[in-house]
């Protein structure tokens, strides 16, 4: 069984969230007569053979996440798509975006793969039937005796030196919810009691640059310990895992933060360092390794009984093996994976006997790389009349230049996909530099009336777009279905709410 | 707070933020202050704004050259996180004078908002007419009356009365400090030259005030080059200063006329009493000219709209015309000028004397240090002691004593020497020795005072004028004044030759030395039988006697070797050699190999001079060190001390015994003097008649292994009674005295007694010779 990971881009293939949740557990799966790999969106669905049985969309958050789902699964592979940070249950206005394009992928997958059991109730909002796998996040592979040296090493230290560190590290920002540095500050009073005089404390803070803006270093500076901060990197979080005593983990109590996986508290533990956690009891399931009391930390240090200590390793590989174990994790998940392939073998499947003809239609803003790949794939890129974008499209619906009403536009490709019976209506463009070489008014059709009477002032305030939005896109969509000889269309749209004005409201989640 | 890094290093920062180009005029001082005063770490940091506003690049250079001087780091931030990785780690101040919650002053408020709270962080008063401070009315009309600080503590020029834009949430932070613009009085002298004819004409044109209530830019253009035309058409030049931040002129290339001179340099660097006069629209430059006495005028609209209330009592202009006729007024005559703007100094508090603004300015330093952590008045007064001088010239006694013993913790700064000659506050009071005018001379010796601050005032046999003035203000300061002599200078005989005699015991001398033996905190005499006959003298008080007075490294080893020359070093013009001249003869006939040598004011004798080049005279020198390295190079046998004991030389301390052991001389000296306790135990040897004299000098002649035992064993007495280091340990301890006294006398208040830090340190570690 091939299973192949799809990410929205190069830049995430290295991510940490790609290393610890798809590779850790590729080897494993090795053994077990499948294989795992992590390519970007895209390209894929050129090939006539499909490439994998089953494929992961992580993250694509973009038209070609929907299109390469329908297309995968068009040619008969199984489609998932992996949640593993909650930006959907909250019903804020930030998190639309996410809530919309979920339900929209929940539309065209066979299967979500959550990273917690939280996650896995937050994609039953939006799709109470579908099959679901909790895949944990699994833990990097922990050397016992040397964890044993390094821990009796610091704890001596430690009491010899009357200092020891405390280690905050992670992403420090959101750009939805107020986690991070906020939650440090937020929770650092329970700091206080560790700096108390029986020993030199220092906290180190560990995080992104975008983070560390002037606003997140005022709340740093009101914390109770002497603080050092740095940029994260990967090399910096083991070197001072190696080195501190403490990882301080306190988690708030929201929805995006009690449904994070025990990751932080596996690394912090795994990586030598006892694990102080207040707020919501997210790393409850870490059990007798997790301190909730910074006092009862330090009574535990002065009398040698710390929960991490060279006497629990063997407690703790097996609190992990329970958890988090990637052999565990890769079996879990193949299993799923068998399950689902067995029963689309059973199904009857209709396979087209040609490619259909595809189209994306770009709504105001729309991702670059949604257009690059309609270009990559041979799909049509179209403009509405509320895309932004000056790029030409192969065939463009809106206002040109100062022009009060709709026209609309062919480029040299557009021009090859219109039906025979309208090329009669198209006139040659005489000086678009060579953009657009052919024209037509909008025809009399269904739609034709919205789109004729829609005015460049009626879209160009926000609340003008919300207003018409959904009845243009429409009009839009019946006349270019008409015009051009497609068979699947995908709106691509950025702006928020214009992505989910043409779309039912998703289930809101019931409170815990 | 109580967020302090428990293993925080004992040294503490003091860090300044540099954003405007204008920050450098205000920082600058504050920065060489504290160089000179605290042993605080110093740190430059430069925003990328400043380097990009800096486009000459001469404002860098000042840093530069301001952190060569200081010795103080520079280091560069882009925004508050990189400004936090050179403070982080560290503890101590952070300085601005341009941080508030202003758009213009972002760069800084956001650093001070981020700072760790290991730092203080402390915003000075960038201008007379300041945001936030004392506003003006257009500064009010483009920002508002709610201006806020993240700092704090919040510095301005003047008292907290005259600060009527300072926010009632803020005032809790005031400290007055005073300009800061003034420090550099105490540090910068004697770069005063003769004032020429020429004007000195600033412009702000850049500034908010000049575009707030009207178009004032083109009207003070236009007058400004209309003036300069008319003074070119005088044939006279003028300087144009525009504002070091803004430079709107040279921005945009204002064609100006061939009699313009442009003088862009930084303030501090400008001399403005060279200037005939100034004129400037309202700005803080008004205040730098109006300090430097020259004729300053403020311009002001025809209509009289730009609010010019910060400078009312100064001279106004508007048209050329008032230009042409406040500028001939001033080189006319500048004195009425100057006294309405002494009166607007006076009115406005900005006579703050220079020594004030630094005693508050290390006051609040020390202060804010020492919050919740008594350690860290150390770290802020590990400045160098300051310890005044005060004699009658650089003497002999004035090194053997104090600048010896103390050289080398003032070359480890643990000691800042001051000598305050009696010359010089005769200088200060004539003018070449006539017209004498003793106030200026006590007004110059109470200004060196003051301007010294110094923590111990040693008056070392000092009987010149002023010393009433100046204990009154020491004391007045608390700060202990100790009297040291090595004389009995009340009764200084004729032996000493007439002219020492005269001088000595002239009243006013003798009244001084009265006067410091019954006022001084401390008496410090220079050996025991000196400090009994004070108490004989009536001096009923406590008084200290030194266990050593001059001290000495051996510098020539003891060599076994034959007898070549006898010598003798001595200042008096009567020495007692003069018995002693048959005596020498005769040997040196007797013996052909030996020689005499004579260093110092006495002539050589006619008796001896017929020996030739066997009885030679080295004239005396001057220069103490230039004395001591040539004496070094005398190769003596056999050192002469002849003393008569009269009451004044029994008192006397033993130095030359001292002195000829360092250079591995044997010494003959006068018994029932100074010299009996020294030459006990084979050290010397001793005698009175003529007989004696001779026997002694023949017998090391003929003995050399004697002589040459007597100098080993007088050598190991120097090693182990007269170090340098005992000397300085006893300096110090009798510094350490004096305080005490004066905490004692006083109660614990007002001493600045973390200041002397150096103390008495029977390891060596204090004089770093372990």
């Amino acid at each position: 069984m091939k299973i192949q990971v799809l990410v929205q881009g190069e830049q995430w293939l290295d991510r940490a969230g790609v290393r610890i949740r798809y590779r850790r557990i590729a080897p494993h799966l090795l053994q077990l007569g499948s294989s795992l790999s992590v390519d970007v969106v895209g390209t894929q669905v050129d090939r006539d053979r499909v490439s994998a049985d089953i494929a992961i969309l992580s993250k694509c958050t973009d038209a070609r996440g929907l299109a390469v789902a329908e297309v995968l699964r068009g040619r008969g592979a199984i489609i998932g798509v992996d949640l593993f940070d909650d930006y959907f249950s909250t019903g804020t206005s930030p998190c639309l975006p996410h809530r919309e394009m979920l339900r929209q992928m929940a539309e065209r997958v066979d299967f979500f793969l959550c990273s917690t059991a939280r996650m896995q109730q937050v994609g039953r909002q939006f799709a109470p039937d579908m099959p679901v796998h909790v895949l944990n996040d699994p833990f990097e592979g922990f050397d016992k005796a040397t964890l044993a040296l390094r821990l009796k090493e610091k704890t001596e230290r430690a009491l010899t030196d009357r200092k020891f560190e405390v280690l905050w590290f992670g992403n420090g920002d959101n750009p939805v919810f107020s986690v991070g540095l906020e939650d440090l500050a937020a929770f650092g009073s329970s700091l206080r009691s560790l700096a108390g005089g029986r020993f030199d404390v220092n906290l180190r803070v560990l995080t992104n640059m975008r983070a560390l803006g002037v606003q997140n270093l005022a709340r740093l500076r009101n914390l109770p310990l002497p603080t050092t901060i740095e940029e994260w990197t990967e090399e910096a979080e083991r070197e001072h895992l190696d080195r501190a005593l403490i990882s301080f983990i306190p988690v708030n109590f929201q929805n995006f933060s009690i449904a994070k996986s025990l990751n932080r508290g596996v690394s912090a533990l795994t990586g030598g360092t006892q694990v102080l956690s207040t707020g919501y009891q997210l790393y409850d399931r870490l059990g007798q390794f997790v301190y909730r009391d910074p006092t009862q930390l330090l009574d535990d240090l002065a009398s040698g009984d710390l929960k991490l200590r060279p006497a629990t390793l063997d407690a703790l590989g097996r609190q992990m093996d329970d958890l988090a174990d990637p052999e565990n994790e890769a079996a879990k998940l193949n299993t799923f994976l068998r399950e689902l392939d067995v029963m689309r073998n059973q199904a009857v499947t209709v396979r087209p006997r040609h490619r259909a003809s595809r189209a994306v239609l770009h709504g105001r803003v729309s991702a670059q790389a949604v257009d690059a790949l309609c270009r990559e794939v041979g799909w049509l890129s179209i403009a509405s009349p509320f895309t932004l974008s000056e790029r030409t499209f192969d065939v463009n619906i809106g206002f040109i230049d100062d022009s009060q009403k709709v026209q609309i536009r062919f480029s040299r490709d557009g021009l090859g996909f219109v039906r025979p019976e309208w090329r009669s209506a198209i006139t040659e463009v005489a000086g678009s530099g060579g953009k657009y070489v052919g024209k037509m008014d909008v025809p009399e059709l269904p739609g034709a009336t919205v789109i004729r009477r829609l005015q460049p002032a009626m879209i160009e305030t926000r609340a003008g777009r919300i207003l018409h939005y959904a009845s243009v896109m429409q009009a839009t969509e019946n006349i270019i279905g008409q015009i051009l000889g497609i068979t699947a269309l995908t709106r691509s749209e950025k702006e928020s709410p214009l992505m989910a004005l043409d779309s039912a409201p998703s289930q809101p989640l019931a409170a815990k | 707070m109580n967020n302090y890094p428990q293993d925080m290093p004992r040294e503490y920062s003091a860090v300044f933020l540099f954003d405007l180009l204008q920050d450098v005029n205000i920082l600058r001082p504050i920065v060489r202050i504290l160089a000179a005063e605290t042993d605080l770490a110093l740190c430059l940091l430069i925003s990328g704004l400043f380097t990009r506003r800096d486009m000459s690049g001469i404002w860098r250079a000042e840093l530069q050259e301001l952190a060569e001087h200081t010795g103080a780091q520079i280091a560069s931030f882009d925004s508050p996180f990189a400004a936090l990785q050179h403070l982080q780690g560290k503890s101590g101040l952070l300085f601005s004078a341009s941080e508030t919650n202003l758009r213009g002053h972002a760069t800084n408020h956001n650093v001070f908002l981020a700072a760790p709270p290991t730092f203080t962080r402390i915003t000075i008063q960038h201008g007379h007419e300041c945001v936030g401070f004392n506003q003006n009315l257009e500064q009010t009309l483009a920002h508002g009356s709610a201006v806020r600080f993240a700092a704090d503590v919040v510095c301005g020029w003047g008292p907290i009365e005259q600060m009527r834009h300072l926010c009632p949430s803020e005032r809790n932070k005031y400290f007055e400090l005073g300009p800061p613009l003034v420090l550099n009085r105490l540090i910068d002298r004697g770069r005063l030259k003769p004032g020429v004819q020429t004007g000195l004409l600033c412009e702000n044109l850049h500034s908010v005030r000049m575009q707030t209530t009207g178009s004032f830019q083109m009207t003070y253009l236009e007058t400004l080059l209309a003036f300069t035309r008319a003074e070119a058409e005088q044939g006279r030049q003028v300087a144009l200063r525009p504002h070091p931040g803004g430079q709107f002129i040279l921005k945009n290339k204002i064609a100006l006329p061939g009699n313009v001179i442009l003088a862009n340099n930084p303030m501090y660097k400008t001399d403005l009493q060279r200037f005939a006069y100034g004129i400037s629209a309202p700005s803080s430059v008004l205040i730098d000219m109006v300090l430097a006495g020259i004729p300053t005028a403020v311009w002001t609209d025809a209509d009289s709209i730009i609010d010019i209330s910060g400078y009312a009592g100064l001279a106004t202009v508007s048209t050329v015309e008032d230009w042409k006729a406040f500028a001939d007024a001033a080189v006319r005559d500048p004195e009425p000028i100057r006294m309405r703007q002494a009166e607007f100094v006076r009115r406005m508090a900005l006579d703050v004397p220079p020594a004030l603004v630094r005693d508050r300015l290390l006051d609040l330093v020390q202060g804010l240090l020492a919050q919740d952590r008594p350690e860290a008045v150390y770290g802020a007064a590990k400045r160098p002691a300051r310890v005044l001088l005060v004699a009658n010239g650089v003497i002999p006694s004035l090194h053997i004593s104090f600048l010896k013993p103390l050289e080398e913790l003032e070359q480890a700064g643990r000691v800042s020497l001051r000598v305050l000659a009696e010359k010089d506050i005769v200088r200060a009071s004539s003018k070449k020795g006539k017209d004498r005018d003793p106030a200026k001379g006590t007004a110059f010796a109470l200004s060196q005072v003051e301007e010294f601050r110094p923590d111990i005032a040693v008056f070392c046999r000092y009987s010149g004028p002023d010393a009433e003035a100046m204990v009154a203000s020491l004391k007045a300061s608390h700060v202990p004044v100790i009297f040291h002599s090595d004389d009995d200078l009340l009764n200084v005989p004729i032996d000493l030759g007439e002219k020492k005699f005269i001088e000595h015991n002239r009243i006013e001398r003798t009244s001084t030395i009265r006067f410091l033996l019954e006022h001084a905190d401390f008496v410090y005499c220079s050996t025991p039988r000196l400090r009994d006959r004070f108490v004989e003298l009536g001096f009923d008080r406590d008084m200290y006697a030194g266990k050593i007075y001059c001290s000495r490294d051996i510098f020539a080893e003891a060599e076994m070797r034959s007898v070549r020359t006898i010598g003798f070093m001595g200042y008096d013009n009567r020495p007692e050699l003069t018995r002693l001249v048959p005596v020498l003869a005769d040997i040196l006939a007797r013996y052909p190999d030996v020689r005499f040598e004579l260093f110092g004011s006495m002539t050589l004798p006619q008796e001896l001079a017929i020996f030739g080049e066997r009885a030679v005279a080295f004239p005396p020198i001057g220069d103490y060190d230039l004395f001591v390295e040539r004496f070094h190079q005398m190769r003596w046998d056999i050192g002469l001390c002849p003393v008569h004991p009269t009451p004044f030389n029994v008192v006397k301390a033993d130095t030359k015994w001292v002195d000829y052991t360092s250079i591995g001389t044997a010494v003959v000296a006068s018994r029932g003097t100074a010299y009996d306790i020294c030459c006990q135990d084979g050290c010397g040897l001793l005698v009175e008649t003529m007989e004696e004299w001779q026997a002694a000098l023949e017998s090391l002649i003929k003995q050399p292994q004697a002589r040459y035992e007597m100098v080993r064993a007088a050598q190991k007495k120097v090693r182990e009674n007269y170090s340098l280091d005992d000397l300085t340990l006893q300096v110090l301890g009798v510094f350490d005295r004096a305080q005490e006294q004066v905490r004692q006398r006083e109660g614990s208040i007002g001493l600045p007694s973390a200041a002397l830090s150096p103390r008495p340190d029977p390891t060596g570690a204090l004089t770093g010779r372990a």
